[in-house]
């Protein structure tokens, strides 16, 4: 039963039970009523025989008497009316059938001198056979009657009939009122389940089942409805401490926001009294004052690291940090990284080793935070590390679920403790309390680190020995790569039908010795393009497709010539050409960058040596001064910026590193500087008025004599933005139309190929890719 | 040399700031809010304003709307300073009209950059 209906509505189940429950009792009685009522049947039967024996008896003393057989047959004919008789005969006492009766149907005679007795039944058919006795006692004669059953089989059937209407109307009914009686069970467990299914889907706890009475199913309705309010009052019990839990973040936000506005307005006098009393010390000469007013310096600007550091971690805790996500080139990033902390590496007696592997390319992540992480490991390694080494590297780590960069800081210091590796990224948690009074530093750099890690989807960990050093590992995931931005001004420009514009030249096989160019570009027609223009100037061409590649290539090949497209959506051009002038083998060999507006037929080339982000650094100055600089002679260095103060700042720093210095405050200026003497750096503003940073270089790169070998540093406001990116294409373009009056694109390229490689063939020269330092010599 | 306007509530920082300026060669003129900073931007026309953003009667948002609302001294370049320097402070500053953005405690390398940044560009 349960395998048939488990699965059936509890409606169902209900009818059907009161089905089952009507139907059996009713088949059971019809069945023995149906077997009782046969057997009455049968001995009525046997019974009415015997009682027309008795009947027939007296009438039949008269004929047996006399042998009148007629008189017989008349009195056995009066049986005719009574159906039942089917045969009759009367005996004489001798056994000799007087008479007999069969009724038309029968086809046998009565039979002879039967025995009397019964009623018996056999063969479908009851006889009786009776002595008939004279008044004396005396037998005269017997008599004998037969009836059939066939009536029997008829009966039965009618019986059986009525019996199956009776018990089908009986079951229809059960059904019917079960059905209707049943809803008064199974509504409202209907309705039950309705409200729970409700509550299940919605999270509505206001909800209530109604129904159910007085019975079970109203105690469960009831005690659901129970449940449901008990649910309903824990949850606004939820959502309340959720709400307190939020406002009391955000209180804490603004609180801490309040406090550290509170904490830096005092700050903001020590940091800056002090400052300008050590402006004036200087002034006055009274510098035995300066180590005092350097100490409470230094600990204003400690106190508002701290808090600022604090600041972040609020942040990052209210869910407040934004991610900027960029690509960027991660082996650029490192090196930038390195010179950053290079001094403060030095300061220790450590040395600094950066170890990038040949896989590392471009990522996709937040660069400022990754520079951060990268710096606090570095600050932190170069802490706790004297006489050492520290070492920064990167490489990439092909895993079967994604790729990451693998950054590594590894140090020789005095490593950390294993029951103090555990506290070790918690806020406040240093080493050992007393660490950062020898050793300073917030304690929370790298608390940071460790959130900002987790909040590019990497991870930071570290392992240590005590005596032996500590590494910092930091995995950065890859990002899916970049897809190129179709709105990107191309070197074949934007719009397709320029494309078509631009007469590819044919295609010419150079020779074996011919002089080699390296074309860095990623966009494949414009590659193709340059390929073919330089090889039709009799130059082989090798090229790359991204500025990894083009810094390996130049390593491996030493080519004459690099063109390098300074607007490649996936990097920074100009980061590329740091890395390349940043080799002591490549710092010499000429890059030609091709920057791009929109309009197609104008490219701009130059060949600046490098770039400096203002506010410059000093050490970085110092450290370009050093690599273009033999030191035979003083290096004299032409700084051309607008700026008397900037020029002043740069002065001082070149002069301290023992160079000598020529100012420009404008491009015409910097021109006739350039024009009358030889100059071995030359540190242009990116901005300059009067004449274009870009043409200056360009006329320097033209100029005679040692001109197009002069390195150039280009100063730029701010590390380069897409929107700065976008202007410098526009000073570029611009540059262009002023410069060149429109010339070709292809023309050109030529013409600076011809200027920068054959020119120094021609000239008998030494190749500038074979020379270390042509600045020099 | 440039005539600049330093709006500050709190006189030691206009104090410090205005000392460092003039020792740099600047022409230095002094508002303690920005109702004051409106009047002195249409009296003496600076050719650049440093303007607090937290000020009270009017504070360097509203002083600052003000000032590029009205034809006479929406070109003077403003840069507004906060010692906040929450999420949202920069974007607020540059939504309220401000040229360019800075913390405090003021790091004057990095201000008189951005001060000179924005006075080339006025120049040129």
């Amino acid at each position: 039963m349960r395998r048939f209906l488990g699965d059936a509505p509890v409606g169902w189940k209900l009818t059907v039970i009161s089905l089952a429950a009507t139907a059996f009792p009713i088949l059971l009685a019809g069945g023995v009523l149906f077997v009782a009522g046969n057997a009455e049947a049968r001995r009525e039967r046997g019974t009415s025989l015997a009682a027309i024996a008795e009947v027939l008896s007296p009438a039949c003393l008269a004929p047996l008497g006399a042998r009148d057989a007629a008189a017989a047959a008349d009195t056995l004919g009066g049986l005719g009316s009574l159906a039942a008789v089917t045969r009759a005969g009367l005996y004489t006492s001798d056994g000799a059938l007087l008479a007999s009766y069969t009724r038309p149907a029968a086809d046998e005679p009565p039979p002879r001198a039967p025995r009397a007795g019964g009623p018996t039944e056999a063969e479908g058919h009851v006889t009786l056979t009776r002595e008939v006795l004279a008044p004396g006692g005396a037998p005269l004669g017997s008599l004998f009657l037969e009836t059939d059953l066939s009536w029997l089989a008829r009966e039965r059937r009618a019986r059986g009939s009525l019996l199956a209407v009776v018990g089908l109307s009986a079951c229809l009914l059960a059904v019917l009122i079960a059905s209707r009686l049943q809803r008064a069970v199974s509504e409202p467990i209907r309705a039950l389940l309705e409200v729970a299914r409700n509550v299940a889907a919605t999270g509505n706890y206001a909800l209530r089942a109604g129904g159910g009475g007085r019975d079970e199913i109203g105690a469960l309705v009831e005690d659901f409805n129970r449940m449901l309010a008990q649910a309903q009052e824990r949850d606004a019990e939820l959502r309340a401490a959720k709400e307190a839990a939020e406002e009391a973040s955000r209180s804490k936000s603004a609180f801490l926001a309040s406090v550290s506005h509170e904490l830096r307005t005092p700050l903001n006098a020590i940091i800056g009294y002090s400052e300008i009393l050590q402006e004036e010390v200087r002034e006055r000469g009274a510098s035995g004052l300066l180590p005092d007013l350097e100490k409470i310096h230094a600990s204003g600007r400690h106190l508002l690291a701290l808090i600022n550091d604090i600041l972040d971690l609020s942040k990052i805790e209210a869910g407040k940090v934004e991610l900027l996500v960029e690509s960027f080139d991660a082996a650029a990033l490192v090196r930038t990284v390195g010179a950053t902390v290079q001094p403060l590496v030095a300061a220790r007696g450590n040395r600094l080793e950066l170890a990038i592997g040949s896989e590392v390319g471009n990522v996709r992540a937040d660069v400022t935070k990754v520079r951060q992480i990268l710096l606090n490991l570095l600050s932190n390694a170069a802490k706790f590390t004297e006489n050492g080494t520290v070492c920064l590297g990167v490489e990439l780590s092909r895993g079967p679920e994604r790729d990451e960069l693998v950054f590594r800081v590894r140090d020789s210091g005095i490593g950390i403790a294993p029951e103090q590796m555990g506290r070790l990224f918690r806020a406040f948690a240093q080493a050992d309390a007393t660490v950062s009074r020898n050793y300073g530093g917030t304690g929370l750099g790298l608390a940071l680190s460790k959130r900002y890690a987790e909040l590019l989807g990497g991870e930071l960990s570290a392992e240590s020995e005590m005596g032996k050093g500590s590494t910092f590992t930091f995995r950065l995931p890859l990002a899916t790569r970049e897809t190129r931005t179709p709105s990107r001004p191309s070197l074949l420009g934007t719009r397709r039908s320029d494309v078509r514009r631009v007469v590819l030249p044919a295609y010419a096989e150079p020779g074996p010795d011919a002089r080699l160019v390296l074309v860095v570009e990623d966009d494949a027609a414009a590659r193709g393009f340059l390929v073919r223009v330089l090889n039709a100037e009799g130059l082989r061409v090798v090229s790359a497709e991204n500025g990894a590649e083009g810094i390996r290539l130049a390593r491996e090949l030493k080519p004459a010539l690099v063109t390098l497209d300074l607007l490649m959506p996936q990097e920074d051009g100009l980061s590329v050409l740091a890395a390349l002038k940043a080799d002591p083998a490549l710092g010499a060999v000429p890059v030609l960058l091709l920057a791009t507006g929109d309009d197609p037929q104008h490219g701009l080339t130059l060949g600046a040596a490098g770039h400096l982000v203002k506010p410059v650094d000093r050490d970085r100055l110092a450290e370009v001064l050093h690599r273009f600089a033999s030191g035979r002679r003083p290096p004299r260095v032409l700084i051309a910026d607008a700026d008397e103060m900037t020029r002043t700042v740069l002065r001082r720093a070149v002069e301290r590193e023992g160079g000598t210095v020529v100012e420009a405050a404008d491009g015409r200026g910097a021109l006739d500087v350039l024009a009358s003497s030889d100059v071995d750096l030359v540190l242009l503003d990116v901005l300059i008025p009067g004449v274009d940073a870009f043409e200056l270089l360009r006329w320097l790169r033209s100029a005679p004599g040692r001109g197009p070998l002069t390195p150039v540093v280009i100063l730029a406001a701010r590390q380069l933005t897409t929107a700065d990116r976008a202007r410098l294409a526009g000073a570029v373009e611009a540059a262009a139309v002023a410069g060149e009056g429109g010339a070709p694109l292809e023309e050109e390229i030529r013409r600076l190929v011809r200027r920068y490689v054959h020119a120094d063939a021609r000239n008998g020269k030494e190749a500038p890719a074979d020379a270390q330092d042509p600045g020099r010599r | 040399m440039p005539r600049i306007l330093v709006v500050d509530d709190d006189e030691m920082n206009r104090d410090m700031l205005s000392r460092r300026l003039l020792r740099k060669g600047f022409e230095v003129e002094l508002a303690v809010n920005g109702e004051e900073a409106i009047q002195k931007a249409h009296a003496v026309r600076p050719e650049i304003i440093l303007m607090d953003l937290s000020m009270p009667v009017l504070d360097g948002y509203e002083a600052t709307r003000r000032l590029k609302a009205s034809p006479e001294t929406a070109r003077i370049p403003i840069i507004g300073l906060s010692a906040h320097a929450m999420v949202g402070d920069r974007e607020k500053a540059l939504a309220a009209g401000c040229d360019d953005y800075d913390t405090k405690p003021v790091e004057l390398p990095r201000l008189l950059e951005k001060v000179d940044a924005r006075l080339g560009r006025t120049e040129a």
